[in-house]
């Protein structure tokens, strides 16, 4: 019994220190986004001193261009995963239903293209788009993206979709549906929490890109990761109080759509473990 | 009229030929049932009846109407699946209003139509409920529910029993066949169960590796099977069969024991069949060696050796033998089959 407390002391405290060891750069991004810059970095360290909105005031003022590519990446984020989503569901509906051997090709070209590593890719795009007249836009970025992050998607959907009998859309098709639409109607409801998932990790994935709009764009595209490297890299000194509130500021849509997914997330982790 | 006629109805996957050219005549109201041991293609049958395997040859006929390159939904026809495959999302209303609903059928009338298939399956408390609250009875009354609210011209089940228990089953079963009686509309049900095709079906239709070997009505599938796969297949427990030979004063079995045989003693006859209920207890019967006694109650199952080979009779007197007595038992001679080496019944 005391073996048994003592084990459950010595979790606890790992899982802690776990907590703490990831926590612990957020936590000090965002304390220290309302601190004083001159506090930033006082010894001994506060939590929050005297706590100020006047780095949020200054980020217009100090960055200029911030919030519009605080706007881009929303922009790319959302129509580079409404775009994968479309295709991983479209490509998982196949995969999964229609078992003909050719289908291994795609399958196997689309896990391939995904080992490319992303400038690889980048260098023979450049000309395309430049000639295309996409570059700075945010067509690049999206498409870049959502070519990146469908297999991923199409895979992890293709999954849920095995989960899902066949039955149900053939008791559809025989209630009236046509097979893309038994699909649409039956099957596709019922992936929803997987839908809301792989949307998650998509969205991150696209929120935190970095490559693709640092070599596509140049000014009215660029998205905001790339704004916050160029502004630690500022010659005149660093402004730090800004830079953490940038970073505070760019970390609330990810949590935002977190908390919003959370239940479904929390049903797509369950998925599987209790017999239906 | 909704008469189905399948002729000579082929299925290939690749090189593989899953069904071999099957022909069946279904009348309007019947009830007929595909009977058969897995992979023999009842199954395959019937989902190319509903449009769900595409037909590799022959031609299916619902209703006058060849149906081979319509789409499920434009057969008119409607099946409940082992599964049951309840849409999860959706109540039970609206499980059973899905297909009225496609068909854009005024509010009103679906949920007249749903009502009055509640009731009749006995569902009208449960209509609010989802599947995953429903028992496994109740989801079969529902998948029955959705089947019936369309009218369709003709209604396949797919081993719709399987996943129930027994007691379940044999509630289902006489719930099926009332529901067939009330609505008289033709119905395809595939079951490897040969209990249930016996106590349901109008017809029978047995089929083994892609064939049909034998279509009747029950009582002529247990009287005048055709072959010794079907007269094992029909009855339970399975018919015994004694290989031997024929002489001139009646059938000997391997082992040299002497068998009663009917008057008629054809020469090719090589195997002596005779049903466990067929065998009496009698003084002056063939001496059976007892290995197992299974009493039921209502009656007694008796495992034993002829010689060296199995035989189960099955009493209805109680009897009290050990296991290694002798019992003497003699076969009701109306009702001994006897088969030529090809395993067909001889006549």
């Amino acid at each position: 019994m005391s073996g048994n407390i003592t084990g459950r002391i010595l979790v606890f405290v790992l899982l802690c220190i776990a907590v703490i060891w990831a926590f612990f750069p957020i936590l000090f991004m965002i304390s220290s986004s309302f601190k004083p810059g001159n506090l930033i970095w006082s010894y001994p360290p506060k939590l929050i001193a005297e706590p100020t909105f006047a780095n949020y005031q200054n980020i217009a003022t100090l960055f200029p261009r911030f919030w519009k590519s605080f706007f881009n990446s929303v922009i790319v984020t959302a129509l580079t995963t409404a775009l994968t989503l479309t295709m991983a569901i479209a490509s998982a509906f196949v995969f999964s239903r229609l078992r003909q051997p050719w289908l291994k090709v795609p399958a196997f070209l689309m896990i391939f293209v995904r080992m490319f590593p992303g400038i690889v890719v980048v260098i023979p795009l450049y000309p395309v788009f430049n000639e295309l007249g996409w570059l700075d836009t945010v067509t690049p970025l999206v498409l870049c993206g959502a070519a990146f992050a469908v297999s991923m998607a199409t895979l992890l959907i293709k999954t849920f979709v095995d989960d899902i009998p066949v039955d149900l859309e053939e008791a559809a098709m025989i209630d009236g549906c046509s097979r893309v639409g038994a699909f649409i109607r039956i099957t596709l409801p019922l992936l929803t929490p997987a839908i809301a998932a792989v949307s998650l990790v998509v969205a991150i994935g696209s929120w935190n890109e970095y490559l693709f709009p640092l070599v596509f764009t140049s000014n009215d595209a660029r998205t905001a990761p790339v704004i916050i490297a160029i502004a630690m890299s500022n010659e005149d000194g660093v402004a730090w109080g800004g830079i953490m509130a940038m970073a505070t500021a760019y970390l609330a849509p990810p949590l935002l759509l977190v908390l919003m997914l959370h239940k479904q997330i929390t049903n797509v982790m369950t998925m599987g473990a209790v017999k239906g | 009229m909704s008469r189905v006629q399948i002729r000579q109805a082929g299925k290939r996957y690749a090189a593989v030929e899953v069904l071999k050219g099957v022909s069946v005549d279904i009348e309007d109201g019947q009830f007929v049932v595909l009977v058969g041991p897995s992979g023999c293609g009842k199954s395959t049958l019937l989902r190319m009846i509903a449009g769900l395997e595409e037909i590799s040859s022959g031609e299916i006929d619902i209703g006058g109407r060849v149906v081979n390159d319509l789409q499920p939904k434009d057969r008119d026809i409607a099946m409940v699946f082992q599964s049951y495959a309840l849409y999860p999302h959706k109540t039970v209303a609206d499980n059973m209003g899905f297909a009225l609903r496609l068909k854009r059928v005024p509010e009103a009338e679906i949920k007249a139509k749903v009502m009055r298939a509640a009731e009749i399956l006995s569902l009208t408390n449960l209509l609010d409920r989802y599947p995953r609250q429903l028992s496994g009875g109740q989801r079969q009354r529902v998948a029955m529910g959705r089947a019936i609210v369309r009218d369709p011209q003709v209604f396949l089940f797919d081993e719709p029993l399987s996943n129930l228990d027994a007691k379940l089953r044999v509630q289902m079963r006489a719930e099926i066949k009332e529901l067939h009686q009330r609505l008289k509309t033709t119905t395809i049900y595939v079951t490897h169960d040969q209990v249930e095709a016996m106590t349901m079906a109008d017809k029978i239709v047995v089929m083994r590796d892609g064939s049909i070997e034998q279509i009747g009505t029950p009582l002529e599938l247990y009287d005048r099977p055709k072959n010794m796969f079907v007269a094992g297949f029909i009855g339970s427990p399975s018919m015994n069969f004694i290989k031997g030979t024929m002489s001139s004063p009646g059938f000997t079995t391997e082992d040299g024991i002497a068998l009663p045989t009917p008057a008629e003693r054809p020469a090719s006859a090589t195997v002596y069949g005779v049903r466990p209920e067929h065998l009496r207890l009698a003084d002056d019967g063939i001496p059976l060696e007892v290995v197992v006694l299974e009493p039921t109650g209502s009656e007694t199952i008796v495992l034993g050796k002829l010689g060296k080979q199995n035989i189960t009779c099955v009493f209805r007197e109680r009897i009290s033998a050990q296991a290694g007595s002798i019992i003497r038992v003699r076969p009701d001679l109306q009702a001994v089959h006897l088969f030529d080496q090809n395993g067909a019944a001889i006549r």
